[in-house]
């Protein structure tokens, strides 16, 4: 039941015990270990020597198999190294041994067919890349994550990016912007990249707009989408290839606003505008059209309805066209048959208007009308022809009263160029005349000048001896003798005032009264003159009352004004008979006014007029006692106005007496 | 003090003046030309001079200036006798050293009176 070792007395032991059965005995076999060994030992021996002939056998044989079969076997792994680094042109050496030469050649012949082999998949490649690069496709192949693994030169292009901008970018990169065909933006589950990702399928023909940096336009293009799966069904790859459609879809654009273009221009336009199908009978000639098209101002120029009447028949719309006047169905049918045009105006009874029709084909059968409603036009124009009629039996009228006027004018004319003549020679003669007269004031001036000396000088000589014989210095007179001497003196005295008077106006008019402007008290000078009349007064019975504030300075001609009052006094006296004669004086704002008032023979008012005009003398009852040159107050006022800077006037009753006034400045 | 000496060249004037002066008492000397009156107002010392100042030679300013140099009768009273119109003249001739003036045409009934007012004022009137 067992093996056991043991030792007894340092010497070892191997035994074994096993049972009987049935018995309850035990058997107990042993003996020393040495003896039990003893024979194994040997052989041991026997088999160390063995192994160690053995070993020196087959070291000789080592030897000599390598010489013969191991160097060719190296040489070809070294060749095979050599094919597998891609050296198809490595030597196999030829071989004696007959095995290892089939080897060699079987290895020749299989290095020779992956060689081939090789090159025909480098043809291959280099086709299909030329094939890829050269493709007039853009081809992006995108990894199951969308970022772009391989894209090629046409691809590049049209997005505008360099194959390095394109490797690795995903969907979701921001550079990319992707357009709608109706402009707007492209959002990002729409990409064809994603519909792939999403729906697992192919995308096919869906165009998209992307924006290319490189041109900083949108390109359009055309996008399949391909996706590609691994064995396990996972989608690996998906390639995407597309081509510009950019002048393709700008000339779709164009076509279509040009369409539009042409669409609105024909509905808006506002004139009528129809398309109609002519029908013709058996024998071609035109009995019918059909309505294939209006726009909007066909139906307002006509009243119909575009809905109602588009493929009915004109005959069915308007069923009065059939006996309109002129036959419009047989002038459509040979515009639409002949393709001549027609240009005419038409009063079209059913409508009770008037159209302006322009009727033309562009294909046979087919004719399209364009028209405008007249109507009010020629209600204008029928007004505007009876005006004209009017207007030409007024201009006949007119333009026969004008000829007869312009063949006055012209008499005229001719007798207004007489006259222009005359008055011209008169001009010339009045020039003259002027020039002469103006020699003539001169002279006048010069006359006036000598005869204030000459005149003068005999009449002084005069007066003063007719006074020396009156006052009895040349011995004693008689009565009569003082009376003609008297007459003569007076007469001598009044021929002297008139002479000083002229000088005096003269010399007014010419600017060259000279003016002496003094201060002096005013009622000194009012008494002064009234004391120069009181003789004349005393002897006529009147009275005579002065009204003057005293000492009334004033600055003015003393010897000028004196010669005014003395004036007024002086017609006071000549023309009053009875009653009285008063000088007032008044200041009012800086003026002094002094008043002469009468009662004496008064004027009339239409001699009030002229009263200070040069050489007035009064028609009167008293002519003949009222002495005096006729120049007084006109020099009055000439002195007044030009040397004292006032006014004179006068106010008078006739029958009751007159009021004389002056006013001059104080200063 | 009735010595008077008459400057003028018009005959009438001068027989007029003289025939007043002699009426009323005065002694008269008479002259023609400015000239004239100067030297008869240096030599006949006469006690005053009635002037006309539009003589032939010399301007009557002139000869008041002339009469006024001289010493001996530089204080004589000299009456200008001057045109109405004209003031210009009478402001000249009292700017001259006139004593005063009378104007021309001479009043008869007036003039000695006129005359004496003057000489009054420089001398004591003379006896008529």
């Amino acid at each position: 039941m067992g093996t056991y070792h043991y030792d007894l007395d340092d010497i070892s032991y191997i035994g074994s015990i096993a049972s009987i059965p049935e018995t309850g005995w035990l058997v107990l076999v042993s003996q020393t270990t040495d003896n039990a060994y003893a024979s194994i030992q040997t052989v041991r021996t026997y088999f160390m020597a063995g192994l160690i002939i053995a070993i020196f056998l087959v070291a000789v044989l080592a030897i000599l198999l390598s010489k013969t079969l191991i160097r060719p076997l190296s040489e070809l792994r070294s060749s095979t190294k050599d094919i597998s680094g891609g050296k198809y042109d490595s030597i196999v050496p030829t071989y004696s041994y007959e095995e290892i030469e089939d080897l060699a050649t079987s290895f020749r012949e299989m290095t020779s067919t992956i060689q081939n082999r090789e090159n025909r998949l480098l043809i291959s490649e280099e086709r299909f890349r030329s094939l890829v690069h050269n493709i007039r496709s853009g081809i992006v192949v995108h990894a199951a994550d969308t970022s772009i693994i391989q894209s090629n030169a046409m691809a590049q292009k049209m997005l505008g990016l360099t194959e390095e901008q394109m490797m690795g970018k995903t969907a979701n990169d921001t550079h990319w912007q992707f357009f709608r065909e109706d402009g707007s933006h492209t959002p990002l589950e729409e990409y064809p990249i994603n519909q792939v990702i999403a729906t697992r399928k192919l995308l096919e023909d869906h165009v998209v707009g992307v924006y290319n940096p490189e041109s900083d336009d949108v390109v359009w293009l055309l996008v399949n989408a391909v996706p590609e799966f691994n064995q396990t069904g996972e989608l690996s790859q998906v390639i995407v290839t597309f081509i510009d459609i950019s002048r393709r879809k700008k000339a779709e654009i164009a076509l279509f606003e040009s369409e539009e273009k042409y669409r609105r221009f024909f509905t808006t336009v506002p004139s009528g505008w129809a398309y109609h199908k002519i029908i013709v009978n058996e024998n071609n000639k035109p009995v019918d059209y059909i309505f294939l098209e209006v726009n909007e101002a066909f139906e307002k120029a006509t009243g119909l309805n575009k809905d109602i009447i588009i493929g009915k028949k004109v005959t069915d719309v308007i069923t009065e066209i059939q006996d309109s006047e002129p036959d419009l169905i047989s002038m459509y049918g040979e515009v639409a048959l002949t393709g001549k045009d027609k240009l005419f105006e038409l009063y079209f009874k059913p409508f009770n208007k008037w159209y302006s029709v322009n009727a033309f084909s562009n294909k046979i059968n087919y004719f399209i009308t364009i028209f405008s409603d007249i109507t009010e036009r020629k209600q204008v124009e029928k007004e505007l022809e009876k005006h004209r009629e009017h207007l030409e039996e007024l201009v006949d009228e007119r333009t026969t009263k004008l000829e007869e006027r312009t063949e006055y004018l012209n008499k005229s004319e001719k007798a207004l160029r007489f006259l222009l003549e005359d008055v011209n020679e008169i001009r010339s003669d009045l020039a003259k005349a002027n020039e002469k007269l103006k020699e003539l004031d001169n002279l006048k001036s010069m006359f006036i000048a000598s005869m204030s000396h000459e005149l003068r000088t005999p009449l002084n000589s005069i007066i003063g001896f007719t006074g020396i014989i009156l006052q009895g210095m040349a011995g004693e007179i008689n009565d009569e003798q003082k009376d003609h001497l008297e007459r003569v003196y007076r007469s001598g005295q009044h021929l002297l005032d008139l002479i000083t008077d002229i000088i005096d106006i003269s010399k007014i008019e010419a600017g060259k009264m000279e003016t002496i402007i003094e201060a002096f008290q005013l009622d000194l000078l009012i008494y002064d003159a009234v004391d120069s009349f009181k003789p004349q007064i005393n002897k006529k019975g009147l009275r005579i009352y002065v009204t003057a504030p005293p000492d009334i300075q004033i600055n003015s001609d003393r010897k000028r004004l004196l010669q005014c009052i003395l004036n007024f006094l002086s017609n006071a006296v000549k023309f009053t008979e009875k009653g009285e004669i008063s000088v007032t004086v008044n200041e009012n704002n800086g003026m002094i006014i002094i008043k002469v008032k009468d009662t004496g023979i008064g004027m009339r008012d239409e001699d009030m007029q002229k009263l200070f005009g040069s050489f007035v003398r009064l028609e009167s009852h008293l002519k003949t006692i009222a002495l005096g040159t006729g120049l007084g107050l006109y020099l009055t006022k000439k002195i007044a106005s030009d040397i004292l800077g006032g006014t004179v006037y006068a106010e008078s009753i006739l029958g009751q007496g007159s009021t004389f006034t002056i006013e001059v400045p104080k200063k | 003090m009735n010595k008077v000496l008459v400057i003028e060249d018009n005959e009438n004037n001068l027989k007029l003046m003289t025939v007043l002066l002699k009426n009323s008492g005065y002694n008269i000397i008479t002259a023609k030309t400015g000239r004239e009156g100067i030297d008869m107002a240096l030599q006949e010392n006469p006690d005053f001079i009635l002037l006309d100042i539009q003589l032939p030679d010399i301007n009557g300013r002139d000869v008041i200036k002339e009469i006024r140099k001289s010493g001996k009768v530089g204080d004589l009273p000299v009456i200008a006798l001057t045109a109405l119109a004209m003031s210009g003249d009478r402001q000249e001739m009292l700017e001259a050293g006139c004593t005063g003036y009378i104007e021309k045409p001479i009043d008869t009934f007036r003039f000695i009176d006129q005359m004496k007012k003057i000489i009054g004022d420089a001398d004591e009137n003379p006896d008529r």
